[in-house]
């Protein structure tokens, strides 16, 4: 009986766990533990990571080319090389930025990122 | 109280058996763990829009590996999927330049039993893979141009249902995931529908989904456990939809022109 309550200890012990690192090792949940730390390189999230890299340049929104096209039209504010190609054959081969953009953090870590100055250089 | 003991050792044995368990990887925004050097990521990310670019594609379904494959249920090689868009993007500093949107169902920070509809670029999508692939799926020119109209339209996000399930019945309309919202937008533009009924019939007719291939036990105590792991909306065998089984129902009908896979450079 000793012997059993003991394994039922343990077992117990084991159990819980269990059940934290099958919650703890999905996507959602890691995040939510990154998400709670201070932005420290030993914990570094991705979009952190990413961010912190200064190879990327942020995106303020995004609007389907295809769709743009027709407001552009309207507007003329569209550039004519964007123009040519979202009036183009789909399948013809498209332009694309070599600069590589990204949405940024999520706001909770962004709050926890100091201000960078604004890169003025303009590629 | 000794039968109690006996089932507690037993709940434990199962739970030591089904751990480390990454199984039931769901779909979140690029605020997880990175596994990669950023340069890695921001290379690779640059040649998957190349490639769609090259190929000339307006809209394409793509796919990301969040967990390695050998921990990923069998028949399912993809831990989530989105609809990358080309776009004209709008810089913090005021630029336009062209590029991909992604349009994806993620869920949220904090309550995983609960998804957005969020856009990102590529960077964002791979940033937090552990196995750096990509999926593609490049429909028809006809079902990207009803793409285009579906993803510019309300029935976007009408199509989309919060309460998250990762293990989602493509059937039914109690819980949904990633695979789930992109096979309704699809269909939606197969169909020139916004009427979700007239969407999930011609589902049950024309899409096979893939059978969920995970331990019984596992999938139980994942329900008991995990809030957004449940069989509810599955009223026979557990079936989901995939990137997979995607790529087929529009092979199938003529609707993809391209599938591929794309890996980095050596």
């Amino acid at each position: 009986m000793k012997k059993l309550n003991m394994l039922t200890i343990v077992a117990s012990f084991v159990m819980i766990l269990s059940v934290h690192s099958f919650a703890a090792d999905t996507h959602s949940a890691q995040a939510v533990k990154e998400g709670s730390k201070a932005s420290s390189h030993a914990s570094a999230s991705a979009a952190h990571s990413i961010a912190a890299s200064g190879q990327v340049t942020s995106a303020a929104s995004a609007v389907p080319l295809a769709i743009g096209a027709s407001i552009g039209a309207v507007s003329g504010k569209m550039a004519k090389n964007l123009m040519d190609a979202a009036t183009a054959p789909i399948g013809t081969p498209l332009e694309i930025t070599d600069e590589s953009v990204t949405a940024g953090p999520p706001p909770d870590q962004a709050l926890t990122q100091k201000k960078k100055r604004a890169n003025t250089n303009g590629r | 109280m000794k039968h109690i003991k006996i089932l507690t050792l037993l709940m434990a044995v199962f739970s030591f058996i089904l751990t480390p368990s990454s199984v039931f990887s769901g779909s979140s925004q690029a605020g997880g763990k990175i596994y990669y050097e950023p340069e890695v990521i921001i290379k690779f990310a640059k040649k998957v829009e190349k490639i769609l670019a090259k190929k000339g594609a307006r809209v394409a379904i793509i796919a990301r590996v969040g967990r390695p494959r050998n921990k990923l249920p069998g028949g399912i090689k993809f831990t989530h999927v989105g609809i990358a868009v080309y776009s004209q993007i709008t810089t913090a500093d005021g630029r336009k330049v062209p590029g991909y949107a992604i349009h994806n169902l993620y869920q949220r920070t904090g309550e995983p039993d609960v998804s957005d509809l969020i856009q990102d670029f590529p960077v964002d999508f791979f940033s937090g893979v552990e196995v750096l692939e990509a999926g593609i799926i490049i429909p028809s020119p006809e079902l990207q141009k009803r793409l285009l109209t579906v993803i510019a339209s309300p029935t976007y996000k009408d199509l989309h249902n919060s309460d998250y399930s990762v293990l989602a019945n493509p059937f039914t309309l109690d819980l949904q995931n990633c695979t789930e919202h992109t096979l309704d937008v699809i269909t939606a533009a197969i169909y020139q529908t916004s009427d979700v009924k007239v969407i999930k019939a011609n589902e049950k007719a024309y899409f096979e989904p893939q059978p969920v291939n995970v331990n019984p036990v596992k999938l139980l105590l994942g329900s008991m456990f995990v809030s957004y792991v449940t069989t509810s909306d599955h009223p026979d065998s557990p079936v989901t939809s995939t990137f997979t089984t995607i790529g087929n129902f529009l092979t199938q009908f003529n609707a993809a022109s391209e599938i591929l896979i794309i890996k980095p450079d050596a």
